[in-house]
Parts: structure tokens; C-alpha cells; sequence
């Protein structure tokens, strides 16, 4: 009898399983969660940066950078991005210290007058030297930042199976009135985001190709590809020579850090 | 000898084939609109300023080394031409410190218009009346930094004297400064060792810093020579403690900074307050407005060596955030006891990957009595032009 009742409540438990995987389909938020969790872990990294900029006649002009990061846990990311091309702005340094709800902190170092200045960061929406690509795209995304996770569809993308999510962003200041994202199914790596403006307009794309995966976890893509499809202008990102686990440290995102960056 | 350091350091650099070079040459000319009271002076002005740079570093950034060498070339004024060396440094860094031992450049101060506590380094005035060019000091600097702040302490070896244009050039103070006679308070003369140390930390949307500097004033007093044909500058010594605040909240920010200065001859208090704000994204372009406002008191009043003790000033910045970073900038700075006003405006682009123009405008309205009144036949436009590699 006792036997018995253990084997229909192993029973019962697995068909609740059994069931409950079927039925529990993944919501918006939980493929979000898990494009977070997929990247959980990164520690830090350092890449180069090449941009180029095609303005709507075809001309090209470019630009780059070293890019630093930390994960933080518990809060958003630290970045040290540091200024090479074009050479009137070499040795300009950023530094941002995201938060997951509170304003982000940045400052500009410009090394002209050797001066470290904190900026505001409310400016969101302005373009990243003079990109396509704004300040809060460049900035880290934290699941917090955005709501209304939606799942709307799934559908593929250059051959792979795709969830198509919309989400709308938090901050009132954000230049966008919504997102739409085609996550991998899989791999659960973000590879198309279209974006609407304050309007509702989706006014640009952008495009991560180039997937690769570093330390057996992480992918990063190797280009980023942003179109306005308003002004017709372009700007590609090439992510080159990544490198993960270099040890840094909260030290190599302070304001000395910010002074010493080439 | 001026021109053998200029050969010396463009053979130097033409040698090091490196990644880590980089700097710039700019041709400079200005147009007085006014003859001016000197009358050696001219109208028409041309320099040459080459500012290269070497860097490189050692085991990830642990340690490093900066050479930045410094020399304009007037075509007219050639007490204007000079050769300086802006950074010439050793820095080790450290899990919590950090130490750098050479010829260095150190910035303090939050505000726009004036920097009151920004004392480390001596002005190179003949080379920019902006205040914001700087000669290199020999120093060593040992940071602490920990999770209440960081800690700074310098220790600077030897005084740098401020720069004068010639007789030949602009901006004088009546007559040219000889400042091949300057006196000074102490008996070490420019050998003096200054002290400075700084506390500054971040918490929140909060900047604030804490300064003290005792040693020679970076700002000389004149009389006038024996024959009457110079002022020569007269260095005291002197005992600054300093302040720094910035609170950034959204899109504005909101800035005081003060000192207390201490010497001999007199002991004042100065500060300046301010509010900076930017609109972003105008009218829906990609163009920002920032709106300045500040406000600078010395207690001396009249008797001020700045030209600045009760003003009032307004800035207005554009910047377009197009791919060749278009700038404009135009201030006015206007007395409140003298009605006297400083209008600036500059405006900046780049024009290929490496060339870069900028355009630089100032009048000076002012009425007697006024510190600004010796500059009154100064209105000038500067137009830069720079090649960066």
C-alpha cells in the first residue's frame, strides 16, 4: 500500500512535469532572462572598435576605439571606451557605470586640458560620435531597463528558428517608443532589433552578423550593422581581437583609470 | 637655442616609428582689429604649434611612460615663440596607488569660465590668453585610492615662471612684462618645493573635491621697471585651500567652486557658481543646446589681479553631433560693477580624418577703471588650423 502510493505520487509528479513543460510556453520575459543569463558570467572583456559611417550619397568615414568592459553583479556594467581615430580625438575617454534603474554615471576625459568631467546622462537618444548607433545602445543592456515583454511571434531568420519579442523601454528619455528583437532559439543571442521612434515609426534595424562564441559560452557578433531608414545613413561596428578574463578589476574603471586610458 | 630644441625633437620623432605616436601641427593666425596701443605691435599675426606625443606602456598598463613636448614658433613676436616640455613622466600603478615621478600637467576645477582652484601648474599665457594652456611642472604625484575617496599629494620641484608675450605681440598689460627680472617673496627664488595635496570622491549624482597648495602664487603682481619700459613680475608666497562640488542631475548640472588664498600682500575668498543644461536632440535633429550660466565673486573686488571680480557669465553651446563634429560656443561675460562685457565665440569642424578648423572670435567692451581696459583695442579673430596624426 505504501509502495503504492509513493509510485502514483512519482506518477502524478511526473505527468505534472510532463505537462507542465508542454503547456509553459516561454514568455517575453523569460527568453530575455535567459538572452541575460546566457551572458551571465563574462567577467570582463577588451575589443577594438572599427566604425565606419556611410552617409546617404555613399561617403565613408571611420572611426576607432578600445572598448573595456565589467560585469557587475547585481547592477549594470562598467565601460572604459577610449578614443583612437580619427586623431583629433585620440585619448578622449569615456567612462559609464550603468544601473539597472537609477541613472547611469559617466564621465569624459579630454585630454587637451587633461580634464575629467562628469556629463550628463540623460542625453540618451544623442548619437555616438555622430553614429547611427545613440548612447543608450552602446550602453549595457540590463533586462530592467525595458517592459511589456512580448512574445509576438517565432519565425526564421537567415535560416534559424527565431522568437520576435517587443518590449518597451522604461526611461522616459529613451529615444524609442518600442523594440522588437529576433532572439536564437538556441543560443538565445539577440541577431535583429528593429527600432520605433518617439512617433511609432520604425525608423532603424539593426543587424548583429557574425556571430562568434568565445570561452565555449559567450557570443559576441563580429559586426553590427545600423540603418536609418529615415536619413539613409549607415554605421557598421567591427568587433575585433576580443579577449575575455583579463582579470581587471573595479581599479581599471575608475576616475585614474579614466586619465591613464590610451 | 629655441629652434635647436624644435629640430632636435622633430629628429627624435621622425626616428621613432611607433603606434603610440601621435600629436598635432597647427598653423595659427590672428587678426587684430585695432592697431593697438604698442606701437611695435602689429595687426597680423602667424605662429606654428607642433604638440607631438610618445606613449608606451609596459606589462598591461602597469607601468608607463609620456613624452609631450611643446613649441609655437611666432613668425612677429618672438618672445612669444618658446619650446616647453607639457609632459615628461613615469607612472607605476599600483592595486591601490599609483605614482608618477616627472614633468606633468594636473587638472582640478568643475567650472567653465574661471578654474579658481586649478593651481598646479603655471599658465603659458603668451601661447593662449584662454588660461587653458598650461606649462609642465616637475612633480611627483602619489594617489591613494579607496573606497572613501582618493587621496592625492604632490610635491613640486621648482617654479615655473607665466609666460608674457614681447613687446611686438598683443595682449600686453599696459607695457611688456620683462620676465627676465621677476622677483620673488622667497630667497629660493624659482627653486622653491610647493606642496599640494587633494581629497576627491564620487558618491551618487555628487562630485567634490578638497585642496590645499602652499608654496610660490602662479599669478605674478607688477611694478613697473626702473626705466619705466617693463612691468616686472613680483611672485609672493602663498597658501590656497580649495573646493570643488558638481551635483549632476538628468541633463543639468549644477557646479560651486571656491577658494581661500592666503599670502603676504593680501587674503581672499573667491568662488564661482554655476548651472549647466543641456537640451538633447533639438527639434527632434541630432543637434544638442547647452545653456550655461555662472556667476564669479572675488572679495577683493577692485582691487582683483584677475579681470574678473563680479561677473556675471552666459554660454551657449550647439553642438551638431554630425560625423565632423561641428561646434559652436559663445559666451559673455559681463561685469556688474563696470558694465564691461567679454564676448566670445568659437566654432569648430573637422574637415578630412586628420584636418581640423577652428574659429575663434572675442571683443572686449569696457569702460575705464576696469581691469578688461587694457585689453580694450584687443578684439581679434583666431583662425586654427590642424593636422592631426
Amino acid at each position: 500500500m505504501f509502495k503504492f502510493l509513493i509510485l502514483i505520487s512519482t506518477l502524478s509528479l511526473t505527468l505534472t512535469l510532463v505537462n507542465g513543460e508542454e503547456k509553459q510556453k516561454l514568455t517575453g520575459l523569460d527568453i530575455i532572462k535567459k538572452v541575460d543569463e546566457a551572458n551571465n558570467g563574462f567577467k570582463d572583456t577588451v575589443s577594438e572598435v572599427d566604425m565606419e559611417l556611410k552617409n546617404r550619397h555613399g561617403k565613408v568615414s571611420t572611426r576607432s576605439m578600445k572598448v573595456k568592459t565589467l560585469e557587475v553583479e547585481n547592477d549594470g556594467d562598467k565601460a572604459l571606451i577610449i578614443f583612437n581615430r580619427p586623431r583629433d580625438i585620440k585619448g578622449t575617454a569615456f567612462l559609464g557605470i550603468s544601473h539597472k534603474v537609477k541613472q547611469d554615471d559617466q564621465w569624459l576625459y579630454l585630454p587637451a586640458l587633461k580634464r575629467v568631467k562628469r556629463i550628463s546622462s540623460k542625453n540618451k537618444s544623442g548619437p555616438f560620435l555622430g553614429s547611427e548607433f545613440s548612447y543608450e545602445d552602446i550602453s549595457s543592456q540590463e533586462v530592467e531597463k525595458y517592459t511589456k515583454y512580448k512574445l509576438i511571434k517565432e519565425e526564421k531568420l537567415n535560416g534559424n528558428d527565431m522568437y520576435v519579442i517587443s518590449s518597451v523601454p522604461v526611461d522616459k528619455n529613451s529615444g524609442y517608443s518600442k523594440q522588437i528583437a529576433w532572439v536564437h532559439k538556441t543560443e538565445f543571442r539577440v541577431e535583429r532589433i528593429h527600432f520605433y521612434d518617439r512617433k511609432k515609426v520604425h525608423f532603424k534595424t539593426l543587424n548583429n552578423l557574425e556571430y562568434k562564441k568565445y570561452e565555449n559560452k559567450f557570443w559576441r557578433p563580429g559586426i553590427m550593422h545600423m540603418v536609418n531608414l529615415i536619413n539613409g545613413k549607415e554605421t557598421k561596428l567591427f568587433w575585433r581581437n576580443y579577449k575575455f578574463f583579463n582579470d581587471f578589476k573595479d581599479r581599471n574603471f575608475d576616475k585614474n583609470a579614466l586619465k591613464r586610458a590610451k | 637655442m629655441k629652434i635647436y630644441w624644435l629640430f632636435l625633437t622633430i629628429l627624435f620623432f621622425t626616428n621613432v616609428v611607433h603606434a603610440d605616436f601621435s600629436g598635432s601641427v597647427t598653423i595659427e593666425g590672428k587678426i587684430f582689429f585695432d592697431k593697438g596701443d604698442n606701437k611695435k605691435s602689429k595687426q597680423l599675426y602667424g605662429a606654428i604649434i607642433f604638440e607631438p606625443e610618445y606613449y608606451k606602456s609596459f606589462s598591461e598598463e602597469k607601468y608607463s611612460f609620456t613624452f609631450r613636448p611643446y613649441a609655437i614658433l611666432d613668425a612677429y613676436d618672438n618672445e612669444r615663440s618658446h619650446f616647453d616640455i607639457r609632459e615628461f613622466n613615469g607612472i607605476v600603478v599600483g592595486s591601490w596607488w599609483e605614482l608618477k615621478l616627472g614633468i606633468s600637467r594636473e587638472y582640478w576645477s568643475v567650472t567653465e569660465f574661471s578654474h579658481l582652484v586649478n593651481i598646479v601648474n603655471q599658465i603659458d599665457f603668451s601661447a593662449n590668453i584662454d588660461e587653458d594652456q598650461k606649462l609642465g611642472q616637475p612633480m611627483s604625484h602619489f594617489s591613494l585610492i579607496s573606497p572613501v575617496g582618493t587621496f592625492d599629494l604632490f610635491v613640486l620641484f621648482g617654479f615655473r615662471e607665466r609666460t608674457y608675450p614681447g613687446d611686438k605681440g598683443r595682449f600686453l598689460f599696459q607695457k611688456a612684462v620683462d620676465t627676465d627680472s621677476s622677483i620673488y617673496e622667497s630667497s629660493q627664488e624659482d627653486r622653491h618645493i610647493d606642496f599640494a595635496m587633494r581629497y576627491s570622491h564620487s558618491i551618487s549624482i555628487f562630485d567634490f573635491a578638497l585642496s590645499a597648495f602652499h608654496g610660490t602664487n602662479r599669478e605674478p603682481s607688477f611694478s613697473l621697471s626702473d626705466d619705466g619700459n617693463f612691468m616686472v613680475p613680483y611672485y609672493s608666497q602663498m597658501s590656497q585651500a580649495g573646493l570643488e562640488t558638481q551635483a549632476s542631475s538628468g541633463d543639468t548640472l549644477y557646479k560651486l567652486e571656491a577658494i581661500y588664498r592666503d599670502s603676504d600682500s593680501d587674503e581672499y575668498f573667491s568662488f564661482n557658481i554655476g548651472i549647466e543644461h543641456t537640451f538633447g536632440s533639438l527639434w527632434s535633429s541630432t543637434f544638442d543646446l547647452g545653456l550655461l550660466l555662472e556667476y564669479l565673486y572675488d572679495e577683493r573686488e577692485d582691487e582683483a589681479t584677475t579681470p574678473f571680480a563680479n561677473d556675471l557669465f552666459f554660454g551657449m553651446r550647439l553642438t551638431a553631433n554630425d560625423t565632423n563634429d561641428t561646434q559652436l560656443l559663445a559666451g559673455l561675460g559681463q561685469d556688474l560693477d563696470h558694465q564691461s562685457q567679454v564676448i566670445s565665440v568659437e566654432v569648430s569642424r573637422r574637415l578630412t580624418n586628420n584636418l581640423k578648423i577652428s574659429i575663434d572670435a572675442r571683443w572686449f567692451i569696457s569702460h575705464k577703471q576696469d581691469f578688461l581696459s587694457v585689453w580694450e583695442s584687443e578684439d581679434f579673430i583666431k583662425i586654427n588650423l590642424s593636422y592631426y596624426f
